[in-house]
């Protein structure tokens, strides 16, 4: 039944492409959309995580930001757009509006599915229907085609290497907010050869225990940078105060930085998962 | 009746024991009861009288995280029990609690201000102290606004009730303008209220600021007692009420501006323990005060420790359990004793 409706939708779109003005409010939507060049469709961005990625910030800096956050209904109906794409929490009474309300007022909604899931071929589904919705169909075959290799050369590399048991930091402090078991994140983990010490948890970023940490002694600790924490203050405080500060990833300075949007479900996680692999693979003294 | 308290004083101190050995070695990670003793006599000894047969990390989780949490559990327990007997005895209104009043909301409101304002400035801000001095300054505030006319119980409740909306108010503002999901995440923290924050450093001090206010009000309780008959009567048998009062104030001020920099807000424990006291030994401070110190403990160290069990990976905010447990409880208890509250 969803694949139908897919379809449908998509076809519906297709007739139409010329004619499509979007509106993107994540970060990682709006990235797809520059990568397979539907720049000139799109009508407004916002959400912003952290910096764009280098090769589009060209393309990125022409296209009107709506707002840091989720824009208002005024901002976006003022633009007159007819598709909207994002964060699903985007389509809420609070912030835009239901998805029947936006179909009533004429914009179509797609929201991407690998935001629900933690299959890295979810993405490249999103990509593909992405361009079949835009008229890029050839462009997100190449940029698909780009990431499988990236991935596949990751793969092969870690094939017969034993797994490291990793831990993945977001923030806080009382109790860490961590990467859980069920999400990009920890496919991301799994693939550059790592294995999440929160992998059953069934939240894809979620409130975890530093018990759990001291007793699974995980050997790398990814550091997720975003926000208003910086990634130093971050260390500073896992060496210091925290809980975990007797550890020795922590006492080795095992750490390995990585910015948010790589580890959201986009275009970045082929880089994202070279950067942890990287991080895994250096010398484990 | 002296038997019976006896009794209640013993009942709970086993409890607090065993509760106290359950809580820490239950858990996300399951630890043996055995171990737990016997790395606790370790570390209390500071020498090893027992051989080291578990990992490093067990020892960790047992010293840097359970335990301290625990002593705060009892620590605040017995803390806000004895702000809800103190307050009570000033207002003579039943209602009033470090909640009702409005000083937990205005520590929460300090402590997401420095949250907001630590991410503008861009240093690191410790909300607690945010949530001391803010709690302190409410708590003056609703005493002041309330104090020309000799503390109306109504008149004080009804402006706790003010001044509780006012900063809830601007809370939801803050949060509603958080930059971020980890800044919103901190915030709830605060305006939840969580044990999770345990760290032996910060301990000291509550202990210490308990403590003492427990000494010094165990030596007023007979002044206490007068009080609650009324202050005129007070005033004839030679209590000075105004320093009483002001007494009172301090103290109950500071104790809730060091727990709720610690604990975030929990509500309910202040309000509910010494009621259930009341029924269990009756009106009078000098078995009032330390039957509500044990109940307090006892009762938010068994919260917590639900809190912590009833989902293995995630945890549930303790308010939630706080209320769930204590209200009907509460309400049963008011049925069934209709005791004397003085005056």
């Amino acid at each position: 039944m969803k694949k139908i409706v897919l379809f449908l939708l998509i076809t519906t779109l297709s007739f139409s492409r010329e004619s499509i003005r979007a509106v993107s409010t994540s970060q990682f939507t709006t990235e797809i959309l520059l990568a397979i060049g539907a720049e000139n469709q799109l009508l407004g961005t916002s959400y912003l995580d952290d910096e764009i990625l280098p090769e589009l910030k060209e393309k990125y800096d022409k296209i009107p930001i709506l707002s840091k956050s989720a824009p208002t209904k005024e901002q976006f109906y003022a633009l007159n757009p007819n598709f909207l794409t994002g964060w699903k929490s985007i389509a809420t009474p609070k912030n835009l509006g239901t998805v029947e309300e936006l179909k009533e007022n004429g914009v179509e909604v797609f929201f991407t599915k690998s935001q629900d899931t933690s299959k890295i071929e979810d993405i490249y589904n999103d990509i593909l229907n992405f361009g079949n919705i835009f008229n890029l169909e050839e462009n997100a075959c190449n940029l698909v085609k780009k990431m499988k290799e990236d991935i596949g050369i990751i793969k092969e590399k870690n094939k017969f290497k034993e797994k490291v048991k990793v831990f993945a930091y977001d923030s806080q402090e009382s109790a860490p907010f961590v990467v859980g078991g069920n999400g990009i994140g920890n496919t991301m983990i799994d693939i550059a050869g790592g294995e999440n010490i929160f992998k059953n948890t069934n939240f894809s970023f979620g409130v975890g225990a530093w018990e759990k940490v001291l007793d699974e002694n995980p050997q790398f600790i990814i550091v997720i940078d975003y926000g208003n924490t910086s990634y130093e203050n971050k260390i500073k405080y896992l060496k210091n105060n925290s809980p975990i500060s007797q550890l020795e990833a922590v006492k080795k300075n095992r750490f390995i930085r990585i910015p948010l949007s790589y580890i959201s479900p986009g275009i970045k996680v082929s880089k994202g998962i070279e950067i942890i692999s990287s991080g895994l693979s250096e010398d484990k003294k | 009746m002296k038997v019976k308290d006896r009794n209640i004083i013993i009942i709970s101190l086993i409890l607090i024991i065993i509760l106290g050995t359950v809580a820490v070695t239950i858990g996300s990670v399951s630890l043996s009861p055995v171990h737990v003793w016997k790395i606790l006599v370790n570390k209390i000894l500071k020498r090893e009288i027992f051989f080291i047969e578990w990992k490093k990390s067990t020892e960790m989780i047992v010293w840097n995280l359970r335990v301290p949490r625990v002593i705060l559990a009892l620590l605040s327990g017995a803390g806000l029990s004895l702000v809800g007997i103190l307050m009570q005895a000033l207002t003579k209104n039943s209602l009033a609690s470090p909640y009702i009043l409005g000083i937990s909301s205005g520590a929460s409101t300090g402590a997401v201000i420095s949250i907001v304002l630590g991410s503008i400035l861009g240093w690191s801000f410790s909300p607690g102290v945010g949530a001391f001095i803010f709690g302190t300054f409410t708590a003056f505030l609703v005493f002041y606004l309330a104090g020309n006319s000799g503390y109306s119980s109504t008149k004080l409740v009804l402006i706790g009730v003010a001044v509780s909306s006012l900063f809830s108010g601007i809370t939801t503002f803050l949060v509603t303008t958080a930059k971020n999901e980890s800044q919103l995440r901190g915030a709830m923290f605060w305006i939840s209220g969580s044990l999770a924050g345990a760290r032996w450093e910060n301990l000291i001090i509550l202990f210490l600021v308990l403590i003492c206010s427990i000494i010094l009000v165990t030596l007023k309780y007979r002044e206490l007692n007068i009080l609650i008959a009324g202050d005129e009567l007070a005033e004839t048998l030679g209590v000075d009420v105004k320093k009483l009062r002001f007494f009172i104030v301090i103290i109950s001020t500071f104790l809730t501006g060091f727990i709720v920099s610690a604990t975030g807000v929990i509500g309910f424990v202040g309000l509910v323990i010494p009621h259930i006291c009341r029924g269990l030994v009756g009106s009078n401070h000098k078995r009032l005060i330390p039957c509500a110190i044990l109940l307090g403990a006892l009762f938010l160290l068994g919260t917590d420790t639900l809190t912590r069990v009833i989902f293995k990976t995630q945890e549930i905010p303790i308010g939630v359990i706080t209320s769930m447990l204590g209200a009907p409880f509460f309400m049963s208890m008011l049925r069934k004793n209709s005791y004397n509250f003085g005056g």
